[in-house]
């Protein structure tokens, strides 16, 4: 190596060094980075699709059905002209999954009758090639333009992707190779049983249904996805062991408790997750319901189960919420502690509030609370919130789901390690974010004074915040036939 | 302030013998056996008793005592009673404060006299245990017992506002009726708005008054959202220094209004 290509190295290092120190901590410039596609959209996915480490955008747009790939352009550039593929017939689905080296997400399209994959990035041609032959089933009311049905991840441990996919009568597992072939056949996972429901028809028939309830993947230990499902009677997952999957196992065994009275409004999610920071995910059980009256009250409860490897009968820590779940539990580290935290939001949703808002126009309340983790032994949380914010919204913006939560905390804009606080303010005109930066004093964390304000004029349909590389947070702004990141100038 | 001492005795003798405050004390009391009788508490459920009703209690307190405090100086005026008083050597804020000392004294006694009863009906009928959860113990009783301590007191001084806060408006009445009215529009209107919207700003004496009752109420089923707040030194501040200065305002306001009636004697 010559001296002027080390030179040429050390003073790239340099630079970037001094770009990252710049941007950690500070306060940022934000810029919009635009993509119209001057027609309606139905579905967007950001995923690097050409493995610059930067994440790119892949549309699926209807009549005439087909996909489109922006790749990300260097520096503050924006996203470059469209791959356009046409989807093949017969497609239901597809997967994004790095199966085909090198790097990158390519599309692995999902069909009745097999597998089949599309590079992602600039190289391929855009046909896709049988990948894995395959009878596979999908949900009666899955239509439409084949969009995003899962990520490829690293079920069997290996360290490369497999997918995860819907077989006829169960799950199925198909490995990832190293020459960007599958690792042998796909192997049908165990999975929830399956239900046969009979009814009486109107004309002395019966009238029976066989379902076929599906397992998630789900983040059983830190790095590890595993299948898993909810049953009546627990959490099951599926472990892995050193030669492959031991039988189901019920890692969280609950009480199926009785239907009565307006039970019907009950809903149940559970999210496995870290909280104790030992690699191991823990259950965070979420239960929304209705509970007893003629004017029935909302009520949220969060129930919080460690895992020590064996079944847990009693959680560590019960909260409960008055209202209804709106968004969240979402459970990361926001103050930079390592130890997990809890972001969520309710709204009351009972009678008096739902009627006032439909009768007379108030706007609802949705209340934010943070709660930090406090990494004891028993209740990973404290019994009520660290901090709490509070939003007024009208009926329309509360109605619509994507515009509802104009409050995020989710990612850390300055690299700081400590997350910061996106506000959205939409109008029928503009839509203006403005970024809070998080702080902590003396272990509490608080937001600061300091905030960075974008306005973009347009119409905005949703709204979110997304990461789109490594410390990349960018706030999403969708419209009717494109997308808007809002994003730190680099 | 000549005459004080003698115009509040005389105030709090005119409270023992009307057939008004009577009937007020009568009616926030039997708000609360009301409230007993009617509520679905049961075994160690005891706080949830109490809270329900001093959520009764105080709703009643804030709207009977607001009449009390409209037909004082108005209801004196009204009858003639206030020439005569006028007459004896005593100093026109006198006339204020004595009337605000005797109704505030009163509103204490309803309100303590409430609280008696609950309590003792909390502990005879369900007893007080362990908020539960399914079998998790939520709030232990021996902390749900400290939480009951304070929250049932902290009411008490924004209770006081809003029949000072009646007087205030009678000081320029002549007419009763008009300033019951009045008094009601600006001491039950924020309370109704309170209860309909749950949307009332906490300094409002109102919403100070009724949010240690919800907030003990919300305890007792489990809910701990506000736990840690209500158990600060600064909620406990709050609780007593915003009414005070609501209380000093609405003296003050009284006795300036007061000061300038004209009153032919």
């Amino acid at each position: 190596m010559s001296g002027h290509g080390i030179r040429e190295r050390l003073l790239v290092l340099l630079v970037a060094a001094l770009g990252t120190s710049a941007i950690r901590g500070q306060t940022l410039e934000l810029i919009a980075l635009e993509t119209d596609l001057k027609l309606p959209y139905q579905d967007l996915t950001e995923a690097d699709m050409d493995g610059d480490g930067r994440k790119d955008l892949f549309f699926a747009l209807a009549d005439p059905p087909r996909w489109e790939i922006r790749l990300r352009l260097p520096g503050n550039a924006g996203f470059g002209p469209p791959r356009v593929i046409p989807v093949p017939a017969g497609v239901a689905a597809i997967a994004l999954a790095r199966v085909v080296p090198p790097a990158g997400y390519d599309i692995v399209t999902l069909a009745a009758d097999g597998l089949a994959v599309i590079p992602g990035g600039a190289g391929g041609n855009g046909k896709p090639r049988p990948w894995c032959r395959v009878d596979l089933l999908f949900p009666p009311g899955h239509r439409g333009v084949p969009h995003h049905w899962t990520w490829g991840d690293d079920i069997d441990g290996d360290g490369r992707q497999d997918v995860f996919v819907p077989g006829l009568e169960g799950d199925l597992l198909v490995r990832g190779g190293a020459d960007g072939k599958p690792a042998g056949p796909p192997e049908r996972m165990p999975g929830p049983p399956t239900r046969v429901v009979r009814r009486r028809t109107g004309r002395g028939l019966v009238e029976v249904r066989r379902m076929r309830p599906r397992s998630e993947l789900a983040r059983l230990y830190s790095g590890a996805s595993v299948p898993a499902w909810l049953g009546r009677d627990g959490l099951y997952a599926v472990p892995r062991t050193p030669t492959g999957f031991a039988a189901p196992m019920n890692l969280f065994p609950l009480k199926a408790r009785a239907q009565a009275g307006l039970g019907i409004l009950r809903r149940t999610d559970v999210d496995l997750t870290d909280l104790n920071g030992d690699k191991v995910c823990d259950l965070v059980l979420t239960r929304t319901e209705a509970k007893g009256g003629t004017f029935p009250d909302r009520r949220t409860d969060l129930l919080f189960f460690k895992n020590t490897g064996q079944p847990a009968r009693a959680p560590a820590q019960v909260l409960l919420l008055p209202g209804v779940l709106s968004s969240g539990p979402d459970v990361g580290d926001v103050n930079g502690d390592g130890i997990a935290d809890l972001f969520l939001s309710v709204f009351a949703g009972d009678v008096k509030s739902e009627a006032l808002r439909r009768m007379f126009g108030f706007r609802v309340t949705l209340d934010y609370h943070l709660y930090l983790g406090t990494g004891g032994a028993r209740a990973p949380f404290p019994r009520s919130p660290t901090l709490s914010l509070s939003d007024k919204v009208d009926n329309r913006t509360f109605e619509t789901w994507s515009l509802r939560h104009r409050r995020v905390l989710s990612h850390d804009w300055n690299g700081d390690g400590i997350l910061d606080l996106v506000d959205f303010k939409a109008d029928a005109k503009t839509c203006t974010v403005t970024v809070t930066y998080g702080k902590t004093e003396a272990g509490r964390y608080e937001l600061g004074d300091a905030t960075t304000e974008f306005t973009w004029t347009g119409k905005v349909t949703g709204y979110g915040v997304v990461s789109m590389g490594e410390g990349a947070a960018a706030a999403r702004l969708k419209t009717a036939t494109g997308v808007v990141y809002v994003t730190a100038k680099r | 302030m000549s005459g004080f001492w003698s115009l509040l005795r005389l105030d709090l003798a005119l409270l023992r013998r009307r057939r008004l405050p009577r009937w007020i004390a009568g009616g926030a009391l039997g708000s609360v056996v009301l409230s007993i009788a009617f509520s679905s508490a049961g075994d160690g459920e005891g706080a949830r008793l109490v809270a329900s009703a001093l959520r009764f209690l105080v709703a009643v307190i804030i709207g009977l005592t607001t009449v009390l405090g409209a037909v004082s100086i108005s209801g004196d005026a009204a009858s003639g009673a206030l020439r005569g008083v006028m007459l004896r050597p005593v100093g026109r804020p006198a006339v204020v404060l004595a009337h605000a000392t005797a109704t505030s004294l009163f509103v204490m006694a309803i309100y303590v006299t409430g609280l008696i009863i609950a309590l003792v009906a909390g502990s005879t009928l369900c007893g007080y245990g362990d908020v539960l959860y399914e079998e998790y113990v939520v709030i232990g009783a021996d902390e749900m017992a400290g939480f009951m301590f304070r929250l049932v007191l902290l009411p008490l001084p924004a209770l006081l506002i809003p029949p000072l806060l009646a007087l205030c408006i009678s000081t320029r009445m002549d007419d009763g009726a008009t300033a019951v009215v009045l008094a009601l529009v600006a001491t039950v209107g924020p309370l109704l708005f309170g209860f309909v919207s749950g949307d009332v700003p906490e300094w409002v004496f109102t919403e100070r008054a009724m949010h240690p009752a919800t907030v003990l109420g919300k305890l007792a089923q489990g809910y701990q959202l506000d736990a840690d707040r209500v158990d600060s030194v600064e909620y406990i501040a709050a609780c007593v220094w915003q009414p005070a200065l609501w209380l000093i305002s609405f003296a003050g306001l009284g006795i300036l209004l007061f000061h300038r009636r004209e009153i032919h004697t």
